[in-house]
């Protein structure tokens, strides 16, 4: 009797033993990108992005505060001098062509996703990433319809903007970005939308046969942002026009 | 005797409830929550934006830096900063794409494919379309093209490459093909972007379309010629 008392006990504590094996393994087990790990590290993270932020914004600021003093100069010598006045107006004019001032106005948002994940259908990687000639062909629509400066993820798109994948991640003037993208364009909102919406056009394409998700949206005033780098040529020299 | 091991029993088994208990607790605590590894990848990423983003910023006020110096400088000698700012001015203009460059690079030339159709083959494989030379630009640009033209036509930021039914429009112009890209850069750099084992430009020559490249060590872009208004543009003061 004893005997049989002290096997049953032994069966219940495997039995409780299993069960909390059981538990462990389910919140170490999982397949990648799906598994689950302690917030721990995604705590460590958060901070890290924080502070990386921090200095961000401060070095935008460091910029713009250099942006003033180097406009005082210009403007306190265009007060006593006509010349450096019009010389002044000038380059204004080609920073603004280049992409090198922050600048506003109506225009447009396109934001550019993965289809939604749907439950056992979970897709390795994403669709967007890999076929980045779909945002090159969204900018060419907008350049056709008249756009006068397109940022995407808050990259100002200039002359020598390339955009490719590497990484898995879409590099924008060479600075990584991911899904979503945030495509801004200043333009006419209306002729920008109807452009995009064009049967059979891009956007079409682009929901039809890829099933991304792409919401337009018209927008009184945008703001985008000059391009945050310096553009030196090595090779390309001016030639000189006399 | 046996009074005594069954107590026993109990113990160890209140003691194997109790570390049980105290396990699912601990995973109940917020702080001690698990996140799914796709949490802690997307954090990676946007972490790695951030700091190309500032790598770029730091040499950026550098030079805004050295203008100031080179303005005061200028200032405290003869008072004079007319030339520091024709050569901001002349700077721009060449990177705004509003003066003549010349330069080593590349010639580029680009026709419809001229071998026969196989059976029932669509005559749209071997012709030259918008999205083909689009997606040959930016080849160009990921190797570091510095000035690129079509046709002679300056490509720049808000120049379209629109399809026009038998022609293609660029910066409002129309030109048929063969479209005849030059751009400036390190030559062999941008002829392996066209002629490289899968890249857009070997895949086009594959599939049937003419497309020759030369590397030259002296190229000459011209000028945007177009005249730029901005209607809706306004520069953002301030902040």
């Amino acid at each position: 009797m004893i005997k049989l008392k002290d096997n049953f006990f032994i069966g219940i504590m495997c039995v409780i033993l299993g069960i909390v094996l059981a538990l462990q393994f389910k919140v170490v087990q999982g397949s990648y990108l799906d598994g689950l790990i302690p917030s721990q590290r995604a705590l460590e993270l958060e901070s890290e992005l924080k502070n990386i932020k921090e200095e961000k914004k401060n070095l935008l600021n460091e910029l713009s505060a250099y942006e003033k003093k180097l406009k005082e100069i210009e403007e306190a010598a265009s007060k006593e001098n006509v010349l450096i006045k019009n010389l002044n107006k000038e380059l204004e004019k080609y920073k603004m062509i280049a992409g090198f001032k922050n600048v506003k106005g109506p225009g447009i948002q396109i934001i550019v996703d993965d289809p939604p994940k749907e439950p056992g259908f979970e897709s390795e990687g994403s669709i967007i990433v890999y076929r980045y000639d779909l945002l090159l062909g969204i900018i060419n629509v907008l350049n056709a319809a008249g756009a006068e400066a397109v940022s995407i993820n808050n990259q100002r798109i200039i002359s020598t903007t390339e955009i490719y994948y590497a990484n898995n991640t879409v590099k924008i003037n060479s600075v990584p970005t991911a899904p979503p993208f945030v495509i801004t364009a200043i333009g006419n909102p209306d002729t920008l939308e109807s452009s995009l919406n064009f049967r059979f056009g891009i956007v079409w394409e682009m929901r039809e046969n890829y099933n991304l998700q792409v919401n337009i949206k018209k927008i009184d005033e945008v703001t985008i942002g000059r391009y945050n780098d310096i553009v030196k040529f090595r090779y390309a020299k001016p030639v000189d026009e006399n | 005797m046996a009074k005594f091991f069954s107590k026993l029993n109990i113990l160890l088994l209140t003691i194997i409830l109790g570390i049980a208990i105290s396990f699912q607790i601990k995973n109940l605590n917020p702080k001690y929550k698990y996140v799914p590894l796709k949490v802690i990848y997307d954090y990676k990423k946007v972490i790695q934006k951030e700091k190309a983003e500032i790598n770029n910023l730091r040499p950026l006020i550098e030079s805004y830096k050295e203008k100031i110096q080179a303005y005061e400088t200028a200032k405290d000698k003869d008072g004079d900063i007319t030339s520091l700012l024709k050569n901001e001015i002349s700077q721009f203009k060449t990177i705004s794409g509003f003066t003549d460059v010349q330069g080593p690079g590349i010639i580029l030339i680009i026709d419809d494919g001229s071998r026969k159709l196989y059976e029932g083959e669509d005559p749209n494989n071997i012709i030259v379309h918008n999205i083909d030379i689009l997606n040959i630009i930016n080849d160009l640009k990921v190797a570091g093209a510095e000035a690129i033209s079509i046709n002679g036509q300056r490509v720049l930021s808000n120049s379209e490459i629109d399809c026009n039914g038998p022609t293609i429009k660029i910066n409002g112009q129309l030109f048929a093909q063969p479209f005849i890209v030059k751009a400036i850069g390190e030559p062999k750099h941008l002829e392996a972007a066209i002629k490289a084992p899968g890249t857009y430009g070997n895949l086009l020559k594959e599939v049937g379309l003419f497309i020759e490249v030369n590397t030259s060590i002296n190229i000459r872009i011209p000028k945007y010629s177009e005249d730029l208004t901005f209607d809706f543009l306004q520069v953002k003061e301030g902040d």
